[in-house]
């Protein structure tokens, strides 16, 4: 090892404090990187092997009754890898300890030995044989069942006590956390008849051999079209992308986020190394003076002190490199845990690897470029002549105006000395200043920024949410004539009021052919529950007949406008209608499209019958809908109306909400990060300036400073810096959010910022703490200095 | 032609040199048109009250800082001409450097301070870097010091090191400012037997000094006031320039 890299080595390894902060600083920006990378290939990885593991189907068909033959005949088709029908059904279901009843989906399946797709993976018990049940693994973690509890189960008017004799994980079953507390169990299609009297394959899941997105469109309406012409009453599909996961749009989400603020913490990282080795410099500028006398070039002295710079970077790689891996690996578990994944990747990403190596070796490097070449650059008289009390205050127009402020201003003859000094000390290293308020600024915008997305995910579910003008949605397995549902709904207690509905699939046909899949809202012309809001045109009125409202988002994109005549295909029938508005409504990927009950009742020939009721109630009360749901099935079940499909607003609430809690402690997760960067930048920044005036501390104990007045101007420095680190931080998290929410928009769903004022006054809170610890450990080491040590110093 | 003839014989040679330093309260001149020249292996100190431009003079001749006017010559290298780069690596060649207050790099053992004027200088092999470091620690008497780090020594013991630091690439040249200044009597007695013992072999040594006892032990003081030359003389001859 030549001598200066022993040098370089020793300088590192005297000075532990310093080391330590500039390591800590590249550390959490390689950190942030590395742990992104590793959590994105983790969580991606597992997800998509265990998707494809299981046999996902590429197409979900839904139509009734499917027989066997013709399940066979698909899976002869061109392109399809296999296929299989289940049984798709829903049913209530209640422990036997308990009163109360839940819902739960029943899939039943033929031949659990051989499965074909979307397969189940047994990991307790045994598979469920004639009258006995196996639930899905979620269901068991999340109603804590056990392997051989006994249930009741109830259809139709049926109750009846099953054993479970299995768990199994499917990756295609949503976690009731995520589906308003739905469990999922599993049957032989001879017990799904016993407990629901009948039993129709009515979902054909089919796994094709290639993907294309296209082709297989067309290969999914191709078996529709058979299916149909064979007498089965269709009820659309769905496509999906091998390896897709019900909750990619969310994994989506949290890379963004994790991505965006991987990149500022590494940002930040590079302030603080900037600042960390201009301190080192500046207290060894004399050192540079005495290499230029023997004889070390500019460019000798660049390396030297880049190669300072370097060896920081390869010891924040020790840190980084494992802790990322840790780090990401515990988080990738507990994400999939939610999401049930479980995670097959070990930790270990090459990819990862490499980037931190390249980060952590070049970004302190980049960062020390400019520091060093300023400290090289200085002349070999002035790095010689460095010594004495630093001086840095008083020659700059800033200081001057201050100087000039505090002899006009009243304020300022009152503030005690101390506190003078804090303040004028503050300013004297200006472009330390800088960086640091930069750092803290850029955490501050972090935090706040969080704080507003978070807000603003909750303020746009309200939106979201307080489109349904109704609080619950019942559809039933047949129509009813509108009159007697409304009547039977407006029976039950706490119903305000009643409206027959109808949602049914449907294709908006364009000029072009192309044909954009739509769900078809229909309601009364002068529905009461149609809360919607219009961004262009207008609402329904009494006499409309064949009137439609389109979603914004899709006229935008198809090009289409308020007056134009367009094709709706439903069931098969097309029928002409006219754009009278265009809507904003977020729901269900913003595909929702909107017409009169009537006119759609004409168009389909089920004048007057309709099999979906919206109710409203007094407020918004989870226990009030969970009991008028319960009333209202009951009262139509007794009229013969068997629900098939229930939604309640706090339902949907709160599942959404722990989905977006999910985002939340991420985004938490990332604001903490922030706050630990921008404090390790202001612990460096303060110890830097205690190190640097070592003598002026000595001399003002000389002339009588005590301890507790030392420490005090440190102190109030911090929070100094603190505070105008805030102020800045306020304004700047506005566009910063913008931007942020911009991006989530993308991942997500549309989503409008919201600033957070209690945010901003947290923020104001954790960086006043945050000021006060960075610095009252510097200001005690001020105190243990002694007057003869700082004055003797040299 | 004769001068010059005369001049090359010269190791240092300055020709109306001219320092000024700008101030708050203007432009200052601290070295008025000084012509001096040194001969090899002369024994020169330069005295002079404080601010009387002494250390100015020395960090000209040794390049540490640039004239305001006229010419820097040392081993016929015009000084003032060179880059900072070009100055560095002649001044680590050509010119060993002592400081008042040693300034020996803190985190290098004392063997490795004096070795490291050889790495940025390239001019002995790496084998013979150490052996030739311990041999100039051993030349100023303090080989047993080699493995300690500064902060351990005596003031003395630092000055010597700073010396055999100075000596690394073999430089006909040793320029002091204040070697002795931070140094009791008797070890700065020592020191200035160190510097004689090098006079002899053959070095050229030009020191600032304020210790006039001291001073009379080199062969000429120069004496300066004001950023003038007020007295040149050799000692036991007056003389004025």
């Amino acid at each position: 090892m030549s001598i200066v890299w022993r040098k370089s080595w020793r300088d590192l390894s005297q000075n532990k404090t310093r080391t330590a902060l500039a390591v800590l600083s590249t550390a959490v920006g390689v950190f942030a990187l590395g742990f992104v990378i590793n959590m994105s290939s983790m969580m991606n990885g597992s997800i998509r092997s265990q998707s494809l593991a299981s046999k996902a189907p590429t197409i979900r068909l839904f139509a009734a009754p499917i027989l066997e033959e013709q399940v066979e005949s698909i899976r002869g088709t061109a392109g399809v890898a296999d296929a299989e029908a289940v049984i798709n059904s829903f049913l209530r279901w209640r422990r036997v300890d308990e009163t109360e009843w839940r819902e739960a989906s029943l899939v039943g399946r033929k031949d659990f030995e051989n499965q074909r797709v979307s397969l189940l993976d047994k990991t307790e018990g045994v598979w469920p044989g004639y009258k006995t049940l196996m639930m899905e693994y979620e269901t068991m973690v999340y109603f804590g069942l056990k392997t051989g509890d006994q249930i009741f189960i109830e259809h139709g008017n049926a109750t009846r006590r099953v054993e479970i004799v299995g768990v199994a994980r499917s990756t295609q079953a949503i976690p009731p956390q995520y589906q308003g507390a739905q469990g999922a169990f599993f049957a032989t299609p001879e017990t799904v008849e016993w407990l629901a009297g009948a039993a129709d394959y009515n979902q054909l899941n089919i796994l094709l051999e290639r993907w294309d997105p296209s082709a297989a469109e067309e290969t999914a309406r191709m078996f529709e079209k058979h299916l149909k012409e064979a007498g089965l009453q269709t009820n659309g599909f769905y496509l999906e992308k091998p390896g897709f996961h019900f909750s990619q749009s969310i994994v989506d989400g949290v890379f963004i986020i994790l991505t965006g603020m991987g990149i500022i913490s590494l940002g930040l990282s590079a302030f603080l190394i900037v600042n960390t080795l201009n301190a080192l410099l500046s207290q060894q500028i004399w050192q540079i003076g005495i290499f230029k006398v023997v004889g070390a070039t500019f460019g000798r002295v660049v390396r030297i002190y880049l190669g300072v710079a370097l060896l920081y970077g390869i010891l924040s790689l020790l840190i980084a490199i494992p802790l990322s891996a840790l780090g990401a690996r515990f988080m990738t578990a507990w994400m999939l845990s939610t999401i049930n994944v479980i995670p097959s990747e070990t930790g270990f990403v090459p990819a990862s690897v490499i980037v931190q190596i390249a980060v952590g070796l070049v970004v302190p490097v980049l960062a020390a470029l400019m520091p060093v070449i300023g400290g090289a650059r200085v002349s070999c008289r002035q790095a010689i002549g460095n010594y004495g009390l630093g001086g840095g205050f008083g020659n700059s127009i800033v200081d001057r105006l201050f100087l000039a402020a505090q002899q006009r201003l009243a304020l300022f003859r009152t503030v005690p000395s101390p506190a003078l000094l804090s303040l004028r000390n503050t300013f004297r290293r200006k472009a330390r200043v800088l960086l640091t308020l930069a750092t803290l600024t850029l955490g501050g915008v972090m935090f706040i920024t969080v704080m507003g997305v978070s807000l603003s995910l909750d303020r746009m579910l309200d939106v979201v949410l307080n489109d349904f003008g109704f609080n619950i949605m019942m559809a039933f397995d047949r129509p009813e004539r509108i009159e007697k549902l409304v009547q039977i709904a407006k029976s039950i207690p706490g119903v305000v009021q009643a409206e027959a509905w109808d949602i049914r699939g449907a294709q908006l046909v364009l000029p072009s052919g192309e044909e954009v899949e739509t769900q078809l809202w229909a309601m009364p012309p002068d529905s009461k529950m149609f809360e919607f809001t219009i961004a262009q045109g207008r609402a329904f009125l009494p006499e409309d007949d064949r009137a439609i409202l389109v979603n914004r988002k899709v006229a935008e994109e198809r090009g289409l406008r308020v007056g134009d005549s367009i094709t709706l295909s439903i069931d098969g029938r097309e029928s002409d209608w006219t754009i009278v508005g265009l809507i904003i409504n977020l729901n269900n990927g913003q595909k929702d499209s909107f017409v009169p009950l009537p006119a759609l009742a004409r168009a389909i020939g089920s004048v007057n019958r309709t099999g979906v009721v919206v109710v409203e109630l007094p407020s918004e009360d989870p226990a009030l809908e969970k009991t008028t749901i319960d009333l209202m099935r009951e009262k139509f079940l007794a009229e013969g109306l068997n629900p098939v499909n229930i939604m309640g607003i706090g339902m949907v609430r709160e599942t959404n909400q722990y989905q977006f809690n999910l985002l939340v402690n991420i985004l938490l997760t990332m604001a903490v990060l922030a706050a630990v960067v921008g404090s390790l930048g202001l612990a460096g920044t303060m110890s830097i300036n205690v190190v640097e005036r070592g003598r002026e501390i000595g001399m003002m104990r000389a002339i009588g400073a005590a301890s507790p007045m030392v420490a005090a101007i440190f102190v109030g420095e911090g929070l100094l810096l603190g505070f105008i680190s805030w102020i800045l931080a306020v304004p700047l998290s506005i566009p910063g959010g913008i931007l942020f929410a911009g991006a989530l928009s993308e991942a997500l769903m549309p989503l409008e910022f919201v600033f957070s004022v209690p945010g901003a006054f947290a923020w104001l809170a954790i960086v006043s703490v945050l000021a006060v610890i960075a610095s009252l450990w510097p200001a005690l080491r001020a105190t243990r200095i002694s007057v003869r040590e700082s004055l003797a110093y040299e | 032609m004769a001068t010059n003839a005369q001049n090359e014989m010269q190791l240092i040679d300055l020709r109306n040199l001219v320092k000024n330093y700008r101030t708050g309260g203007g432009e200052v001149r601290v070295l008025k048109e000084i012509n001096l020249t040194i001969g090899p292996g002369e024994f020169v100190s330069v005295m002079g009250p404080s601010g009387s431009g002494k250390s100015t003079l020395i960090n000209m001749i040794t390049g540490i800082d640039r004239p305001s006017g006229g010419e820097v010559l040392v081993g016929g290298q015009a000084v003032h001409v060179l880059s900072e780069d070009a100055l560095a690596r002649w001044r680590g060649r050509s010119i060993g450097v002592i400081f008042q207050f040693f300034q020996l790099i803190p985190t290098l053992t004392i063997l490795e301070n004096v070795i490291l004027p050889m790495d940025f200088c390239g001019k002995y092999s790496g084998r013979e870097r150490p052996q030739r470091a311990m041999h100039l620690l051993e030349r100023v008497g303090i080989p047993e010091q080699a493995h300690k780090l500064p902060s351990t020594l005596s003031g003395g013991q630092q000055q010597r090191a700073a010396i055999a630091r100075a000596l690394a690439n073999d430089p006909p040249l040793l320029v002091g400012d204040e070697p002795t200044g931070n140094l009791d009597r008797h070890t700065a007695a020592e020191m200035f037997a160190v510097f004689e013992g090098l006079r002899a072999e053959g070095k050229t040594i030009l020191i600032v000094t304020h210790d006039g006892e001291l001073s009379r032990r080199t062969r000429r003081v120069i004496h300066l006031l004001d950023g003038a030359i007020a007295k040149d003389h050799e000692n036991g001859k007056a003389g004025l320039q």
